[in-house]
């Protein structure tokens, strides 16, 4: 089930705890401490390692959805706006 | 090292310091390559401004979403922005980045069209996000008592797709992001969708949006955790 309990003994950090922090903790934008725990959990812990993966790999693939654009009409009446504006 | 973290390393490259930096933005001021995109804009560069629709629109749309009722009023206020961008960019002085500027006129845009439309209320009533110490995973997932409470009951278990290009090819994968996003409450989305959809620094997206970094933290992870969780229903 988990493989960690000897290991999160040591640092003081459950699954749940873990769960929490892993946003802050891509972005290592957490104390040095919570970070060494939350890196000792991850040594040993199969289970939050494929959490913490999983999140990452959302949050990258957010940034490659498919574009949208905008509607023909509306592009052209901007495409005109701006060259009425910044026209020489 | 054990056989585990092996192939974690493999397939992630970076255990155990895993740490990701945000993109190469500075807080304030302009990037070089923005500079760039502003002479040519202010220049009158059609293929420029072009170029800068094409690269926004899409997060535009989404973020408006949160505020309006459908797509078609998204595109509305979105066509809003972008002649106000029109109008101030030779006013624009670079104090933040041009992404940063467009991001602040739509989220007052949208927000003021939701507010019009007494759609904001009814949104905010569909769900409240006063409660900051609601869990971001499902609670039920741990075990709840004994000695490893608090540890995995029902752990996620691992997906074959472990890059984003491969992620992305699902088109299962594709739609249930789209969906969890599209049914995010607006100050959930509106974070996910500056920091990972536009990839704006956590410290600019907190002064937009006038909140501290705990509670970016705390919104992100909330709803980066209701898209994966709909990736695992649908790939898992
Ligand atoms: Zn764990």
């Amino acid at each position: 089930m988990t493989d960690c309990s000897s290991q999160c003994a040591h640092s003081g950090l459950t699954c749940r705890d873990l769960t929490e922090r892993v946003s802050e903790y891509l972005d290592d934008n957490i104390s040095i401490l919570t970070k060494v725990r939350i890196g000792l959990h991850l040594a040993s812990c199969t289970h939050c390692r494929t959490y913490v993966q999983q999140i990452d790999l959302v949050s990258s693939a957010l940034s490659c959805l498919p574009n949208l654009y905008p509607p023909p009409m509306n592009r052209l009446r901007l495409q005109q706006q701006f060259a009425t504006r910044y026209s020489n | 090292m054990n056989a585990d973290i092996a192939m974690y390393t493999e397939s992630i490259g970076h255990f155990p310091s895993m740490s990701r930096k945000s993109p190469a933005i500075k807080s304030s001021g302009l990037t070089k390559a923005e500079d760039t995109v502003i002479a040519r804009l202010k220049r009158g560069d059609e293929g420029a401004f072009d170029e800068l629709v094409n690269q926004h629109h899409s997060a535009l749309v989404r973020m408006a979403m949160g505020y309006v009722a459908d797509r078609e009023v998204a595109e509305e206020v979105v066509q809003d922005t972008w002649m106000a961008v029109i109008e101030g960019l030779n006013r624009f002085e670079g104090r933040s980045s041009l992404r940063t500027w467009i991001c602040g006129i739509l989220i007052h845009k949208a927000k003021d069209r939701g507010v019009r439309e007494k759609r904001h209320t009814t949104f905010s009533a569909f769900e409240s996000y006063e409660d900051d110490n609601e869990e971001a995973v499902d609670p039920s997932r741990f075990q709840q008592s004994g000695e490893l409470a608090g540890h995995w009951a029902f752990p996620p278990q691992p997906w074959d797709d472990r890059t984003p290009e491969k992620l992305l090819v699902s088109q299962q994968a594709v739609n249930a992001m789209q969906r969890a996003i599209e049914a995010l409450p607006s100050t959930l989305k509106e974070v996910l969708i500056l920091r990972d959809v536009e990839g704006v620094d956590a410290k600019d997206v907190c002064e937009m949006l006038k909140i501290t970094e705990t509670n970016l933290y705390v919104r992100l992870h909330r709803a980066r955790e209701r898209v994966r969780a709909a990736v695992e229903t649908a790939i898992g």
